[in-house]
Order: C-alpha cells, then structure tokens, then sequence
C-alpha cells in the first residue's frame, strides 16, 4: 500500500516538474509567439499591436496566473487552444496520437517478442547461428542510425524497385515500415537481455536436476525458467521506452508520417507556447501509462525485484 | 590490452588528425566546379555547391567528437558520482537522487534536444549538455547498483570501522572496483550519442548550414542519392565507423563471463 502510494507520488512530482519546466523553457525563448504571429500576417510590430495581441492570446496576466490556469484546465480535460489558429488542441491531439503511440508499442511488442525467441535460442545453443545472429544485429543498431536504414529503404522499395510508395497514398507503408524499423531496433539489445538471464537461470541448481532427471531441455527452459527470462525482458523495456519514442520522432519525420512530431515541428515554427506544453505533458502522461501497466506485468509474474 | 593499446593509439591519431588537417574553407563555394569526383585537389570530391566535402566532413568530425565528448562526461561524472553517493547515503538523498534519475529516463532527451535546439538555436555545445542531462539516469542506475553490491563486502564494512573518511572510501576503494563496469557502459553510450546528435542534425531544426554535422550534409545530400551517391556514402561511413569504435574500444573482455552450463 505504501509502495503504491510512493509510485504514485513519483509520478504526480516527474508531472508536475515537467509542467513547470516546459512553461518556464517556453517563456525563455528569445521570439514570442507575438512576433511570430505579427510577421506571418506581414503587420509591423508597433507598441499597440503587440499590446493587442499579447491580451488576445492571454499572455499579458502574471506567469503564475497563466501557469495555474493553464494547468487547472489541463488537470480538467481542457487543453486550450493553439495560440495561432485557435483549434482545439485536445481535438488536434487526438487525431495525430495514434500514429506515433502505434509506432512506439507495435514495433516494442513486435520487437520484444522476437527478442524473447531469439534470445531463448541463442541462450541454448553458445555460438549457434540465434547466437551470433543477435550479437551482429547488438553491433549493427548500435553502428547505424535509424534514419540512415530508413533512407535506404526508401531508396531500395520506393525508388528502386518501386514496390511500396513511401509519401503518396495512405501512407500504410510508411507506417508499417516505421514499425518494423522500431522493431528491428528494440530486437537486438533485448535479445542479449534475454540471453543474459537464460543463461543465469541455467547455471541453477534446479535446471541442473530437472535435465539430470531426463525432463526435455526445451520444457525446462521454456516453462520452468522463462519467468526470470521474461522479468528482465520487460524491465529492459522499461528503461527504453524513453528512447523508442525519441525513435519514433527521427522516423516520423523521415517517414512524413503525420504523427505528433510533425505537429511539433510546426508548433515550435510558430512559438506556439500551448501546443508545446501540452505535447511534453501529453509524453509524460503517455510513459505512466506504459510504466504502469509494465509494472503491473511484472507484479503478476511475481517476481522480486531489487530496488 | 595489446589491442586496446592499440585502438587507443588509433584514436588519439584521428582526434590530432581531426583536428590539425589544414583544410579548406568550408564556406568557399565553387559553382564551376561542382560534383567534382575525389582528386588530389578535394580528396573526397565536391557537393552540389562546389565545397569541398573532406573540409566539411572534417568540421562535422570535430563538431561530434565535442557533442560526444561534452555528452560523456557530464553524464559519466555527474552520474556515477550522485549513484555513488546515493548508495552510500541512502535516506533522503537516495530519494532525492532516484526521483532525478527517474525523470531524466522519463523524458525522452531526443524530443527535449529538439525542442532547445529550435527554440535557442543548434549548437554542438548545447546538443552534447542536453544529450549529457539525458543520459545520466543510466549511470546513476548503474553505479547506484554496484555501489550497493560493493557496500556488502567486507573490506567496506572494515573501513568504516576503522574510521577512514567517506570520501577516501568511496572514491578511493569502491570507485576503482566498480569503474570498468562504468567504462563499459560509458563506450555503448558514446556510439548511441553519436547516434543521436546525427539524427538530431538530420531533421535538422534551426541548424545553421555553415555549421556542417554529418547528420545535416546528409539531409542536404539525400536528393543527390541517386546521381552522386558518394556525397551520401561519406557520411554515413563516417558515422557508422565512429559509433563502431566506441563501441569496440570500451569493450572489456575480462567482464564477458563464458562459464559453461548443463546445456553445452
């Protein structure tokens, strides 16, 4: 009860001193979204149109006010509205969510998954072909950036031999290949994780009798010692959410997949200080999700982790 | 170790060469001569503007040694030393230290890089600070577990009844056991910053043109994939090897346990 009552504390602080940091990193930058919004509508920038449009967009109040509104409304439901065009942000969200959360959780589930089987193969044979399959791959994804793989991808499919259509159409290939790429890239450090811990598991004096006794090696492995396996898997996954969905940024972007990315390039174009606050807030709420229901797997598989 | 020694040597070598190489302007374009193949005169040839890409690709090769090195040692520095101490102290400043650690993993470091480097600018600098900030749950992960291992021998537990001062035990006995497990982590993380600060160059917000990153002359030279792969080929190359190596010169065999089990 009291661990629960920590981790939630935890969460509700990382919230909160991000939202407070994102507000005040926005405020510092040297253009406001005043000045960016005068010079799209090619208006000089004299002492009463700035006075007018600071009012407009709510930015004359003192910080604090502007900050506890802001956050009161976003605790509430209420997201606000883009500086510039006036659209509802959480409308605005929602609709690009998606893309860039399927990215992030098809591709580490898909990745996890063959993690899981090619580590379990490469734990039982040393040296087998799974072996050293995943210790290349380990060396590859750390040797070669994601956006280099896409690049060439896009090149050998789309230009070469012209099988998928990366930036007409619906777009599905280019969602399917960022998914695979994530994939690809979460696959071969998790499976050397997963590799790790099999080969601790085997070292144990129960795997050592079960296949004593006659029990089939694969039995023993898979069914006996998979929970440990799994438990390291899943807490690899944990610290690499972060990073999967800084991935997702590089690849939307190459990709032009019209994700969150994409709207936060525009945002950050136009200073528009709502959007970008409500995007790092959007992640972060968007990680306890993740780290919650991660955790809560690894409760159910009962096992004892250090803290 | 020979070969240690060995990559060691490799690497001073490049870094000098890196950065005494006369080379030429990387601003002085050439419009008569562009897409020049490589020659004595521009070693890897010329881009679509005429420069000469060895000059900017030398630039770009500083410009990520300084990201990398920055990067490294605030998180290597600053992580091990607030791990360290959060094990030794435990308490509240355990506390205190885990809640930094937790939210500098949370907040993915890819999308804060992006968000300071459009609206302050793209500096190698700043992108090797942010990239350092982000980093540095890892190490206090890391060296906060070790530590606590360390603190269980019984060597630690005979210090401190003999009264040596906390510092003297910390980083004079349990620092040195438990650095090369940092050393190893250190290199993985250098070839992912490396990584990183090129895939942050690539998208490419704010960046300055004049500044070439091997990440940005690939942004600028993707159109030319197919009629001048070469300006492509450099730098992925170059990013790829430079990643290798961290990653190989940091390895430490004497870690890898190959103890043989029932299975083989």
């Amino acid at each position: 009860m009291k661990k629960t009552f920590l981790y939630l504390l935890k969460w509700f602080l990382i919230f909160f001193v991000a939202s407070i940091l994102i507000f005040a990193v926005v405020r510092m930058m040297p253009s406001t979204p005043v000045d960016k919004w005068l010079d799209a509508y090619h208006l000089p920038h004299t002492e009463e149109n700035v006075t007018y449009m600071r009012e407009k967009m709510g930015l004359d109040t003192p910080l604090t006010t502007q900050y506890l509104r802001w956050i009161g409304n976003f605790v509430r439901g209420d997201w606000g509205v883009s500086l510039v065009s006036g659209e509802n942000i959480r409308e605005r969200f929602f609709a690009k969510m998606p893309y860039s959360f399927s990215i992030g959780i098809a591709g580490l589930v898909l990745g996890a998954t063959a993690a899981f089987f090619l580590g379990y193969r490469a734990a039982k044979r040393r040296g087998g072909f799974c072996d050293r399959f995943t210790a290349v791959l380990t060396v590859f994804t750390q040797s070669v950036p994601m956006f280099i793989l896409s690049i060439i991808i896009i090149y050998a499919l789309g230009v070469r031999l012209r099988i998928a259509k990366f930036f007409t159409g619906d777009g599905k290939y280019a969602l399917w290949c960022a998914v695979l790429i994530t994939a690809l890239y979460s696959m071969g450090g998790l499976s050397r994780v997963v590799r790790e811990a099999f080969r601790e598991e085997m070292k144990k004096s129960y795997v050592k009798f079960m296949v004593s006794r006659g029990f089939p090696r694969e039995t023993v492995l898979l069914r006996h010692a998979c929970k440990p396996a799994l438990a390291s898997l899943i807490s690899a996954v944990i610290t690499r959410f972060a990073g999967v969905f800084g991935g997702s940024t590089v690849l939307e972007f190459a990709f032009a997949i019209p994700g969150l990315s994409t709207m936060l390039v525009t945002a950050m174009d136009s200073r528009d200080y709502n959007i970008l606050q409500t995007y790092i807030l959007v992640v972060i709420l968007w990680m306890f999700v993740v780290h919650l229901v991660l955790h809560l797997v690894l409760q159910l598989l009962g096992v004892r982790r250090e803290t | 170790m020979k070969r240690k020694a060995f990559l060691w040597g490799i690497f001073g070598c490049f870094v000098a060469f890196l950065f005494l190489i006369p080379h030429q302007n990387i601003k002085l374009t050439d419009l008569l001569g562009t897409f020049q193949a490589p020659s004595g005169m521009h070693w890897f040839g010329t881009d679509n503007l005429g420069r000469d890409l060895f000059a900017l690709m030398v630039t770009g090769g500083q410009r990520t040694l300084l990201v990398v090195f920055i990067s490294t040692a605030i998180s290597f520095i600053a992580g091990s030393f607030l791990g360290m101490v959060g094990a030794y102290e435990g308490g509240v400043a355990q506390s205190l230290i885990q809640f930094l650690a937790d939210f500098v993993t949370v907040v993915p470091s890819m999308v804060m890089a992006l968000i300071f480097s459009a609206l302050f600018g793209f500096s190698a600098g700043m992108a090797g600070v942010i990239f350092g900030i982000g980093n540095i749950g890892q190490y206090i992960n890391l060296a906060n577990g070790l530590t606590s291992d360390m603190m269980r021998r019984d060597f630690v537990s005979a210090e401190m009844t003999l009264g040596l001062t906390k510092s003297r035990i910390l980083f004079g006995h349990i620092f040195p056991n438990i650095v090369r497990t940092l050393l190893v982590y250190m290199g993985n993380n250098a070839s992912s910053v490396v990584l990183q600060f090129a895939g942050l160059a690539y998208i490419g917000l704010g960046t300055d043109v004049t500044s070439p990153d091997w990440g940005t002359l690939l942004y600028q030279y993707r159109v030319y994939l197919l009629t001048c792969p070469r300006l492509v080929l450099f730098p992925i190359a170059a990013i790829c090897l430079l990643a290798l190596f961290f990653h190989y010169t940091f390895d430490d065999g004497r870690i890898r346990t190959a103890e043989l089990t029932i299975f083989d």
